[in-house]
């Protein structure tokens, strides 16, 4: 019960601290933007050649839709770093969580609160705002995602993934060095999977392995891959199985999808890290 | 544990890493006692009154708060505590924190209401509970981390240097809540650095030093009792052991002082003089101040 109430707290710290008012006014304006500029970059593109086939006007209305779901998870990063890291860390550092703690509220209580509170505002996000975007898409180019669902669930989950390691450091470390540390994790696991794209083409065994290892340390390069798979058509699929090892490379190309265990493995991960987090808080001294 | 019994420490001790905050504390506080903890700073009266809190774990000893082991769920149930640095989430309003505050102490929603009601009336804030605590001046602050504690009319209450930031008036409401919380029964632990605060409310006092209790008693039994000093226009051994039943008698030139005098009997006393043939021309009663005792005990230490 009390998570609950920890949770309502965080929804509105959420709201009163505009939050959710900016999240909004950003989406809006991200859709309207992208929607023109997608407009704009789809007609310089193929407004002079009719004769683009429709296979390859797929291939480029899905190769866009990745881009700006790209730079849309950059948002959805540093969102889940700028909520979770000092969901904990700023009330420690306020002095804030004594009174509240002596209450029968126990410091799991409060950590999962806080998980929960922000993932009822980060879901919705990137769910709605994510889907707005595949709406765009397939307004202004005719583009038609083979598995929106399961591309938005991957988003939501990178979401969720970062989110949860931003509130576990912001258990021990304060709010701008876990937030800091947390967006850092994001980018050299991404990073690391581009050079694992590489190591495949270069057959390097090593990149390989240390972009497997670096997926699992931190899952969100991997579920970002697995919705940049779910956006790709079929078409492309299958020819870039059947020749183009060179495309593992492309970071905005996915051959092919995670193995369940990888997903298994991502879902274990956000709970062993809220687990984490939970244990962190109860052994710190406030 | 006996019932009347509302708080006991048991050679509670509380290190941090190297560092020792609290170290072989004992004392108990009765139902309807209130308990005083003097000391320098850092002598752990703040540690001593988290650890009762629940919010840090001892390092050694144990604890009981109504016979329930210190951080018990139950027990924190019905605590009030106002922490010395009274810090609410800014972006809530007053009446929101007393919400929070009273839904997480398991207070039904309608008798939350009515409580928060009640609270905000006993502390002054009705009129600006509804505006955010980010706008509230310090002692307003204070007084709603007051209302907090004060909520649900907890068994025990915990007050950490309650009124640092109000002014006289608001110190002396303070001191009426405290007595009122007495008054129905519950405990209270008041940490102050204000003597004068802590002699006019407590019952009990223990005085902290380095983590241990160095003296507890009442703010009578620490500064001794009070004096009788009889001045006489002759001091003759006449007066002298007519006076001796009262307490010790010591000459002083023309004065005689007759330490730990009962002071329901200084009439008596002047009539015994009176009686023995002395010709009293001046009357006194002393006694030490808390400030000059708490001073000794701490042999100088500073605060």
């Amino acid at each position: 019960m009390n998570v609950l109430v920890v949770a309502a707290l965080t929804l509105l710290e959420l709201t009163r601290r505009r939050v959710l008012v900016v999240l909004v006014t950003i989406t809006l304006v991200t859709v309207a933007l992208s929607g023109w500029g997608l407009s704009a970059l789809w007609h310089a593109s193929f407004g002079a050649h009719a004769a683009a086939s429709p296979g390859e006007m797929r291939l480029a209305g899905s190769q866009e839709l990745v881009l700006f779901l790209f730079m849309f998870s950059g948002v959805v990063v540093l969102t889940a770093v700028a909520a979770g890291a000092p969901a904990v860390a700023a009330e420690v550092e306020a002095g804030t969580l004594p009174a509240f703690l002596a209450r029968p509220l126990g410091r799991w209580e409060v950590v999962l609160g806080k998980w929960l509170g922000l993932a009822a505002v980060l879901v919705p996000y990137i769910a709605a705002t994510g889907a707005l975007e595949l709406w765009v898409v397939l307004r202004v180019v005719g583009y038609r995602a083979p598995a929106p669902a399961a591309a938005l669930a991957a988003l939501v989950a990178e979401g969720l993934a970062v989110m949860s390691l931003a509130l576990l450091l912001g258990t021990r470390l304060s709010a701008m060095a876990a937030g800091v540390v947390a967006a850092a994790a994001f980018f050299v696991s991404w990073a690391a999977g581009v050079t694992g794209g590489v190591g495949e083409v270069l057959h390097n065994r090593d990149l390989v392995v240390g972009a497997t290892v670096a997926k699992l340390v931190m899952p969100s390069d991997g579920l970002w891959r697995s919705a940049v798979y779910h956006l790709e058509p079929p078409l492309a699929l299958a020819a870039a199985t059947r020749t183009a090892t060179g495309l593992a490379a492309d970071p905005f190309f996915v051959a092919s999808d995670q193995p369940l265990a990888f997903y298994l493995w991502a879902a274990a991960w956000i709970a062993a890290v809220v687990a984490l987090a939970v244990w962190s808080f109860r052994r710190r001294e406030l | 544990m006996p019932a009347e019994i509302a708080i006991r420490a048991e050679h509670l001790s509380k290190r941090y890493g190297a560092r020792s905050a609290l170290d072989d504390l004992t004392f108990e506080v009765r139902r309807g006692e209130v308990f005083g903890l003097l000391g320098p700073n850092g002598a752990g009266k703040t540690t001593a009154v988290r650890l009762l809190a629940g919010l840090t774990e001892p390092s050694g000893g144990a604890g009981w708060v109504l016979g329930l082991p210190l951080g018990d769920r139950e027990a924190r149930r019905r605590i009030g505590y106002m922490p010395e640095l009274f810090r609410h989430p800014p972006w809530l309003t007053g009446r929101e924190v007393l919400w929070a505050h009273a839904r997480l102490a398991g207070i039904a929603v309608r008798a939350g209401r009515r409580e928060i009601a009640r609270v905000l009336a006993e502390v002054g804030l009705e009129a600006r509970a509804d505006e955010r605590v980010g706008r509230y001046s310090k002692g307003m602050q204070q007084r709603l981390a007051l209302a907090a504690a004060l909520l649900g009319e907890p068994d025990v209450v915990l007050l950490d240097e309650p009124t640092s930031a109000l002014d006289p008036v608001g110190r002396r409401e303070v001191r009426e809540h405290v007595r009122e919380i007495r008054a129905r029964g519950a405990a209270v632990i008041l940490n102050s650095h204000l003597l004068s605060e802590v002699e006019r409310v407590c019952d009990r006092v223990a005085v902290v030093r380095a983590g241990r209790v160095v003296a507890q008693g009442t703010v009578d039994e620490l500064c001794g009792r009070p004096g009788l000093r009889i001045r006489l226009e002759r001091p003759d051994d006449a007066v002298r052991t007519a006076l001796e039943p009262f307490g010790t008698v010591r000459a002083d030139g023309e004065w005689l002082d007759v330490d730990a005098a009962d002071p329901a009997r200084i009439a008596d006393a002047v009539a015994a003089a009176v009686a023995a043939g002395g010709r009293v021309v001046g009357v006194e009663t002393r006694r030490g101040t808390l400030e000059d005792r708490l001073l000794e005990l701490l042999g100088g230490q500073g605060g």
